[in-house]
């Protein structure tokens, strides 16, 4: 895990801003330090030079932002007409409800990538998870990570499988391209990396067969283009600014994207199937020894890179419709995320949700970004 | 309390409800290890009480028999445990100690007792209130230990009022555990069922009185191998639930939820099981809760297992959870748990016998049949041998998978009641377990 304390993001200075932004201004208190400051470390606070990678202090990478897991959410029972406070194992002691999930709902947003994982409306979890990561200074172009993961349902304590592929996969990514390792080599070694991570947790102990299991991909914004690997069935869009041209960079490890991808049905009927979402790969514990699925694409303009699982996309398959609904991301990208994540609750729900949007080319957006109408429109509809 | 057993908690179900479905059932698996060394620290105290009615001598071989059994009782009984003996007819009296208290077990007073016992002669009728009441007044003093008792007798209890054994009973429940063992057939199953469903024990007929000696000393071997005395399953369940029933299904059948008494908490129940050894036990809970909707998850029980010492201090031994999780899909909804599948099925045994025994003394041969036929079905599908064997004797077989029967003409009364006593008794069903109970 990691051991940088941060807990949400959007609270705390990031390293690389820190760096830029402080030497000319400091925010608080500015008459105890008229002079400009060196920039502080966000772990310890303590003064570090600019050119460093590392905080002296307590070795906190200061080239590197990481999304943090969900946190503890705490706080009084979530059934409505519930009064309970305490909980024990897990479940309210008054109703039995489960216990307030920090993963119901976070978001994470890194500035140049930011995210949304809901649990939807009809399971009783979030078994998605995300971790998202930025590498470099705001001098260069930085390196953007981002991955998504879907716990196989019907495998034990799905969650876990999730959090533990998802995690482990960032951190492989972050460490193999801080080694100067090609994107898609350092890709390729995060899926080993994770589905052995997912095989070390231990099975179900009522049903020593049934082992965890979790769907990923992965997601590299580099000055090489976008490398994108996947297993299973959550997908990777390109959302061109020319919503017409954007298109889907995965092809699904399902019983309906094989049928699709060879030929043997059209979309709309491999859909129609019951097995149609069955999945034919997975990370963990029985799973087809093959290296991840892998693709690298460089677009000709900006536009928008997402990651989601098929709780968004089973609303929105379409990449121009993502495209339009995600409006070029104006307004920003963390409430564009959640602008997505709602369409899919509107409509139901039925799955958990996440949504991950990078900005290609990989550079900070402006922070004045005016919301577009469109967006503004969805954001009121939601609220309702 | 020295060195207590490990406990262990399974809980099988299928926890998945369809849309709007409430009712929750779940079988709690419990086994306890016996600790390094066994129990023999463990304090114990034990009450004999021995039928000695006019009957008894009616064949003579009975008063004999229950003398020999008392005998070898006297000899498991471990030494240092205080021990008594009673005579049981229309008064209960002491037959060792000559006055009311127990003796601790040694040679000489095991010697003495045995010496009292073989002086032990017919006469009297039958007031087993009467003898309850003794045996409840001679283990006062005793809280700290394991308290066990026996009850012989070969008749009804007839010279008492109904409510005068209720009453008793009341007044011993949770004070000790019983075993009651019928000899001959002149005695009523579904009377000393109520006696040891009561006081947490078991029944059985011993219809050849020259096997009671073996069935005495055997209970008592069990009751000494007991180191944990007062056990209780502590069931929580959420606000506006309502436990619907909580039974005992291996090794019989118990059924335990008029027993609930108020736990440290209003949502909370605690249910006797009285004291446990190096054994394995499960229970059947069925919880209904307020009706979910898909994606819902609630803890619809847990389940804990409490000792309870002399005190009032509770200890927990175990716990298992009851989950509900609502969903659409039917390979999730639709999957029958085998485990309460199996109880459930043996549970409509033990009915459709009881039932359809009654229908025949009752003279209302179609009810008979038909129960008995779903009986034999049942134990069929079961696995259930034992129980089809006692059913053979009482109806042919025409056709197993239908469940078609015909009653016999001729019974014997030894046969009948062993199917009666024998039929709360199931077969150990579910994973990880073996077939024989």
């Amino acid at each position: 895990m990691n051991k940088d304390v941060d807990v949400t993001e959007s609270e705390q200075p990031d390293a690389a801003a820190g760096l830029d932004e402080t030497l000319g201004e400091t925010v608080e208190s500015p008459t105890a330090r008229p002079e400009p400051a060196w920039p502080s470390c966000p772990t310890c606070g303590a003064e570090v030079a600019p050119e460093d990678g590392y905080c002296e202090e307590c070795g906190a990478d200061l080239l590197v932002r990481r999304s943090e897991p969900a946190a503890p959410a705490g706080g009084p029972c979530r059934s409505a007409d519930c009064s309970g406070e305490s909980f024990t194992d897990g479940y309210c002691d008054v109703c039995g409800s489960p216990e307030p999930d920090p993963r119901d709902h976070y978001e994470r947003d890194l500035g140049v990538v930011a995210g949304v994982t809901d649990r939807g409306l009809r399971h009783s979890r979030n078994e998605d998870e995300m971790s998202l990561a930025v590498i470099g200074t705001a001098e260069e172009e930085p390196t953007v990570i981002a991955v998504v993961c879907d716990g196989v349902s019907t495998s034990y304590k799905p969650e876990t499988a999730s959090a533990a592929a998802s995690l482990t996969a960032r951190e492989h990514l972050v460490l193999a391209l801080r080694r100067g390792e090609d994107p898609q080599s350092a890709t390729l070694g995060a899926f080993e990396q994770a589905h052995k991570a997912v095989v070390a947790l231990p099975a179900d102990p009522a049903d020593p067969g049934n082992g965890r299991a979790s769907t990923m991909v992965s997601v590299v914004l580099g000055e090489r283009g976008i490398t994108v690997g996947w297993v299973g069935d959550a997908r990777v869009y390109w959302l061109d600014q020319n919503p017409e041209n954007s298109l889907v960079l995965t092809l699904d490890d399902s019983w309906a994207g094989r049928m699709i991808a060879d030929g043997t049905l059209t979309e709309e009927e491999a859909f129609k199937s019951p097995l149609a979402h069955t999945i034919l790969r997975w990370l963990g514990p029985g799973a087809p020894e093959e290296p991840a699925n892998l693709r690298v694409f460089l677009p000709d303009g900006p536009g928008l890179v997402l990651a989601c699982s098929d709780g968004l996309w089973n609303y929105v398959p379409g990449a121009a419709d993502l495209a339009r609904l995600a409006a070029g991301g104006f307004g920003g990208l963390r409430p564009t995320a959640n602008a997505m994540a709602a369409v899919a609750l509107e409509g139901g729900g039925h799955d958990n949700i996440t949504a991950v949007l990078a900005a290609w080319p990989p550079r900070r957006p402006r922070a004045d970004g005016e919301p577009t109408a469109e967006i503004s429109s969805l954001s009121e509809g939601i609220q309702q | 309390m020295s060195a207590q057993p490990q406990f262990s908690v399974n809980v099988y179900q299928n926890e998945y409800l369809a849309d709007g479905a409430s009712e929750v059932n779940a079988i709690v698996s419990v086994q306890s290890a016996a600790a390094y060394g066994g129990a023999p620290n463990t304090r114990a105290a034990q009450v004999i009480m021995v039928d000695c009615s006019g009957s008894m001598d009616y064949p003579p071989t009975k008063m004999s028999a229950a003398r020999q059994a008392t005998e070898a009782a006297i000899d498991a009984i471990r030494d240092g445990v205080p021990f008594a003996v009673v005579a049981g007819t229309h008064v209960a009296r002491m037959v060792f100690p000559g006055t009311e208290y127990l003796v601790p077990a040694d040679a000489s007073s095991r010697a003495a007792a045995k010496a009292a016992v073989s002086r032990l002669t017919a006469g009297g009728g039958t007031a087993m209130g009467q003898w309850l009441a003794l045996a409840d007044r001679l283990f006062t003093g005793h809280d700290q230990a394991i308290r066990h008792a026996i009850l012989l007798t070969d008749g009804k209890d007839e010279h008492e009022e109904p409510s005068d054994l209720a009453a008793a009973l009341s007044r011993c429940e949770g004070r000790f555990t019983c075993d009651c063992r019928g000899i001959g057939t002149d005695w009523v199953v579904a009377e000393l069922r109520r006696v040891s469903s009561a006081l947490l024990g078991t029944v059985d007929i011993v219809a050849d009185p020259s096997r009671l000696a073996t069935d005495f000393q055997q209970i008592i071997e069990h009751a000494m191998g007991k180191a944990v005395g007062d056990v209780r399953l502590r069931v929580w369940a959420p606000q506006g639930a309502q436990i619907k029933f909580v039974k005992q299904v291996a090794p019989q059948i118990v059924d335990l939820s008029g027993r609930r008494a108020p736990g440290p908490n209003p949502l909370t129940g605690d249910y006797p099981t009285g004291a446990w050894g190096a054994e394995s036990r499960d229970f059947q809970v069925c919880v209904q809760v307020r009706p979910g909707s898909v994606g819902d998850e609630m803890l619809a029980a847990r389940i804990g297992l409490v000792a309870v010492d002399g005190a009032g201090q509770a200890t927990v031994l175990g716990q298992g959870l009851v989950k509900a999780i609502w969903s659409d899909d039917i390979a999730q909804t639709g999957r029958i748990d085998r485990t309460v599948a199996d109880y459930t099925g043996q549970t409509e045994l033990a009915d459709a016998i009881r039932e359809g025994l009654e229908a025949r003394k009752n003279g209302d041969l179609d009810t008979a049949t038909a129960r008995l036929g779903r009986a034999v079905k049942l134990a069929a599908e079961s696995g259930n041998e034992e129980t089809a064997l006692l059913l053979s004797k009482v109806v042919d077989v025409d056709d197993l998978a239908s469940g078609t029967v015909r009653l016999k003409s001729r019974v014997s009364d030894a046969d009948e009641m062993t199917l009666d006593t024998r039929s709360t008794r199931t077969a150990r069903v579910g994973k990880n377990r073996n077939g024989n109970s």
